[in-house]
């Protein structure tokens, strides 16, 4: 109890030195230099409400309300105060307010002393003080927040930092002076920040009222909406109950002439005598002569408009009413969507809307009947135009949010789903833009639901869900990179989910993504690398949108992170072996040769050519055709050639003039007759020519693609005779009448024996190298005729 | 997809033309043994191709044959085939 005694006190204490700092605020006592004094107050506010925070559950409820009630007034000062020092600071790059700015938020803490007054004591003297400073407040309000810039990433969205129960205040101020885009984009961010927490309770605060929120429930807009509305509600009935209580009449709204070009300002809070004058208005409008315009200039907190209104405009809005009803139904059907995802978007305050526009459809309806009937064209125009009104007004910014919800998941970009929700929100303001002639209205409007209808009727055709065998799973990359992160991430997720599905479906049909041109498949090993991609493309979106991380490298990379996931996909694909890699190509066309006997006849030869071929270097035509070979297949297969060739007793012989044809002949070298290796590759006319003379394979006979392998496999060795390798002649071999001499040319006589081989006859044959590389050992072969010149330059040929 | 003769002839996506040399059926998939022609119809031996038939993006496509137990298997029936040709062609 002593806890709260001195809460009190202190309390007490805080208020005092506030309402001393308020009053000299008023009287401007206080210099524009000292606004500074307001930071020490709400240093002050900080630690009393810690304290406040600390013996709050020893509170009974009645002292909990105490201590709010008396906090209250002070709190909005602080808060308001600091908003605005914070605000203009920013705007003023230093501390100091300038004279007009200090008298306007001198206006706007007056306004508020009074508003505070009246919520306690309403009596006339005050409440006529109230109404008549209210058109000031307004307009220093409009002006402060023109220059302070406010902008929805601004916005902190206070948050409770410790314990359990999460405080998510929505500044009320703020909020409405927001248009309906920040307005949802404001909303968008604390259903983020709620949203993440989905293990805690969360408590929203709207105007000084609380409610205590489910976070799983925090999904959507409508359930915000319907939050904000009842809480909006429940304060207007606070409000008008005080007023009925003390009696007071409303004041009757001006009349608005048409004559009069007049200035109006309304403040947004009440929301029901703006709509009341507009109508009038409008209605009033109905009054001028017809091709006359009445010229209106409507003031807001935070908007300013020209509104021309002349009759000729107002009969159009019978035709932009009718497709205004229509985007209710789409918006309906959208709803119903929702609801198929298991959200329920209407809570109870959204039927009591719904009964509002059932009764106004009804008298729309109604007016329809009696348009030939005893109230005259015009008047029925009218009255529609007000009910037009109401239900626009209804509709609020529920119906804005769940429109650009729709026109993403249309696959419009963000901003053109704001443009068009905004168009579809707001028939009426679109239709009376002035800057825009009423056909291109016309044209705008119906290409917009011409858009609605054809992606309406495609998706009944298409459904989603519906998976074809021929799927294309192309990307469309012009559109990914006009995505923003978040659609770009959401329509990877939908095409990976897409390709799960098929991939259940038609487990053997290989699946293929297109990037840069190029068709890749989705096989086993890159799709875990894609799903890691897109595991990785979500924490860096979760972060993202979670605020961890506001400006994420990554999020504003144009080619975006799945895009970089499949370049890596590419790499791998890159590195893949031959063997799994797939060659698709379209048959781009099919039709009968012009002569079926004559390309019969034509292909015997090549068929013959093939045979032999296979025969002889088995696969090797194949495999180079197909982009891949092995010496062991083209072994194995040449043996199993061989051994089918045999059976028909075809005459064997692997003759050494076979490889010395193919050595004189073709790149191809005979390495070792004794162990039957052939090297080189055959071409079609050579092989036809072994064949008419009769050669055949022996089946010990191996067959290479080239002769470093081939004589690597003879020797057992690594590699000899590369390209590289730098080869120091050992040992010439001289030839005469088929015998042959070998000389070794680090032989002292080496000289001496050559000029007496060469004097007798002998040629020079080949010659013997060794590798530089060696390890002192070397290893020998033979050379062809190309290094029998590697000799004759090292050694000088004669 | 369309049935397809010996010596139709096939226009692929390198917009060459191929004839089929051969047929078979390997497993259940139809395998074409493919030689390029020129604009005489006169077989370019040097271009042949081993393929499967199959459906991309759904439409009727060929793809290469690369996997190493499905070419010896496939070599070996066409080599049979070509073998009899030759022989026949003999006999005659």
């Amino acid at each position: 109890m002593a806890e709260i005694k001195s809460l009190n006190e202190q309390i007490d204490l805080f208020r005092k030195k506030v309402r001393e700092h308020q009053q000299k605020v008023i009287n401007n006592e206080i210099q524009v230099s000292n606004v500074k004094d307001l930071q020490v107050f709400f240093e002050g506010l900080i630690i009393l409400t810690n304290v406040y925070y600390n013996i709050d559950k020893q509170l009974t409820k009645k002292q909990r309300q105490v201590v709010k009630e008396k906090l209250e007034r002070e709190l909005s000062y602080i808060k308001i105060s600091n908003q605005l020092r914070s605000g203009l600071t920013e705007y003023h790059k230093t501390k100091l307010f300038d004279e007009k700015e200090w008298e306007d938020f001198c206006t706007i803490i007056r306004y508020q002393n009074l508003e505070y007054s009246l919520g306690q004591k309403v009596d006339i003297a005050t409440w006529n003080q109230y109404e008549s400073i209210a058109l000031k407040v307004l307009a220093a309000e409009s002006r402060m927040m023109k220059r302070i810039h406010l902008s929805v990433s601004n916005f902190d969205i206070n948050r409770g930092e410790k314990g359990k129960r999460e405080n998510y205040e929505l500044n009320l101020n703020t909020f409405l002076k927001m248009d309906l885009f920040g307005q949802i984009e404001y909303l968008e961010k604390l259903i983020e920040n709620i949203e993440k927490r989905k293990d805690t309770k969360a408590e929203i605060v709207v105007g000084g009222l609380s409610k205590e929120i489910s976070c799983e429930y925090a999904y959507n807009y409508q359930y915000y909406t319907a939050l904000l509305d009842n809480l909006y509600l429940k304060r207007e009935e606070e409000f008008e109950k005080i007023k009925k209580e003390q009696k007071i009449d409303e004041e009757p709204l001006p009349d608005i002439k048409v004559e009069d070009a007049e200035e109006y300002v309304y403040f947004s809070e009440e929301k029901d005598k703006i709509e009341n004058q507009l109508m009038r208005l409008v209605a009033n409008a109905f009054e001028a002569p017809k091709e006359e315009t009445v010229e209106v200039k409507l003031f807001t907190s935070n908007m300013e408009e020209n509104i021309k209104i002349s009759r000729k405009d107002i009969s159009s809005y019978e035709i932009l009413f009718e497709k205004y009803k229509m985007l209710l139904q789409s918006g309906k059907e959208q709803i119903e969507k929702l609801r198929q995802y298991g959200i329920d978007p209407f809570k109870k305050s959204d039927k009591e809307i719904e009964n509002v526009k059932n009764d106004i459809l009804k008298k729309i309806a109604f007016l329809q009947q009696n348009k030939n009937g005893n109230l005259a064209i015009d008047a029925c125009i009218q009255e529609k135009v007000i009910e037009y009104c109401k239900l626009s007004k209804q509709e609020n910014f529920r119906f804005m949010a769940s429109f650009i919800h729709f026109f993403k998941k249309q696959g419009f970009s963000n901003e053109d789903a704001k443009a068009l929700a905004k168009l579809a929100y707001d028939p009426e303001v679109f239709a009376k833009n002035k800057n825009i002639p009423n056909e291109k209205k016309e044209k705008v409007l119906s290409k917009l639901f011409s858009t609605i209808a054809q992606k309406e009727t495609i998706k009944k055709e298409e459904p989603i869900e519906e998976i074809q065998e021929n799927e294309d799973f192309q990307i469309d990359w012009k559109a990914v990179n006009r995505m923003s992160f978040k659609e770009e991430y959401e329509y990877f997720g939908t095409l990976a989910a897409k390709i799960s599905k098929y991939s259940e479906k038609y487990p053997n049909n290989q699946i293929h993504v297109e990037f840069e041109g190029h068709m890749y498949p989705v096989n086993e090993k890159n799709k875990a690398q894609f799903e890691k991609c897109r595991e990785e493309a979500k924490r860096v979106w979760n972060e993202w949108r979670g605020g961890l991380k506001k400006e994420h490298p990554e999020v504003n990379n144009p080619e975006g992170i799945i895009k970089k996931a499949l370049k890596k996909i590419k790499k791998q694909e890159e590195r893949m072996p031959e063997s799994d890699k797939k060659y698709i190509s379209k048959i781009k066309k099919i039709r009968k040769p012009k002569n079926k006997k004559v390309l019969q006849g034509k292909l015997k030869k090549t068929i013959l050519q093939i045979v032999v071929v296979l025969s002889f270097t088995a696969c090797l035509f194949v495999g180079a055709l197909s982009q891949r070979n092995t010496q062991e297949t083209s072994i194995k297969t040449g043996k199993r050639l061989e051994e089918l060739a045999k059976e028909d007793d075809d005459s064997l012989k692997l003759a050494d003039e076979l490889g010395d044809l193919l050595a004189k002949n073709f790149m191809a070298q005979k390495v070792s007759n004794e162990q039957n290796v052939i090297v080189g590759q055959l071409e079609v006319d050579q092989v036809q020519e072994l064949i008419d003379n009769g050669y055949s394979v022996d089946e010990d006979a191996k067959i290479y693609e080239n002769y470093y392998d081939a004589y690597n496999d003879v020797n057992a060795k690594t590699a000899y005779f590369s390209n590289e390798s730098y080869r120091d002649v050992t040992e010439v071999v001289y030839k005469c009448d088929g015998s042959l001499v070998h000389l070794r040319v680090d032989d002292p006589d080496f000289e001496a024996q050559r000029t007496a081989l060469e004097n007798n006859g002998y040629e020079l044959d080949s010659v013997r190298g060794r590798n530089e590389n060696g390890t002192g050992n070397g290893y020998e072969g033979y050379f062809n005729i190309e290094d029998v010149d590697v000799f004759n330059t090292q050694i000088g040929g004669r | 997809m369309q049935a397809l003769e010996l010596y139709d002839i096939l226009t692929l996506e390198d917009d060459k033309e191929y004839t089929i040399a051969a047929m078979t059926t390997y497993k259940d998939s139809e395998y074409l043994y493919l030689i390029e022609v020129d604009k005489e119809e006169n077989p370019i031996a040097t271009n042949q191709k081993i393929v499967r038939r199959v459906i991309n993006d759904g439409e009727d496509s060929v793809e290469i044959v690369t996997n190493k137990e499905e070419i010896n298997e496939v070599s070996k029936i066409f080599f049979e085939v070509f073998r009899n040709m030759v022989k026949e062609e003999k006999e005659d």
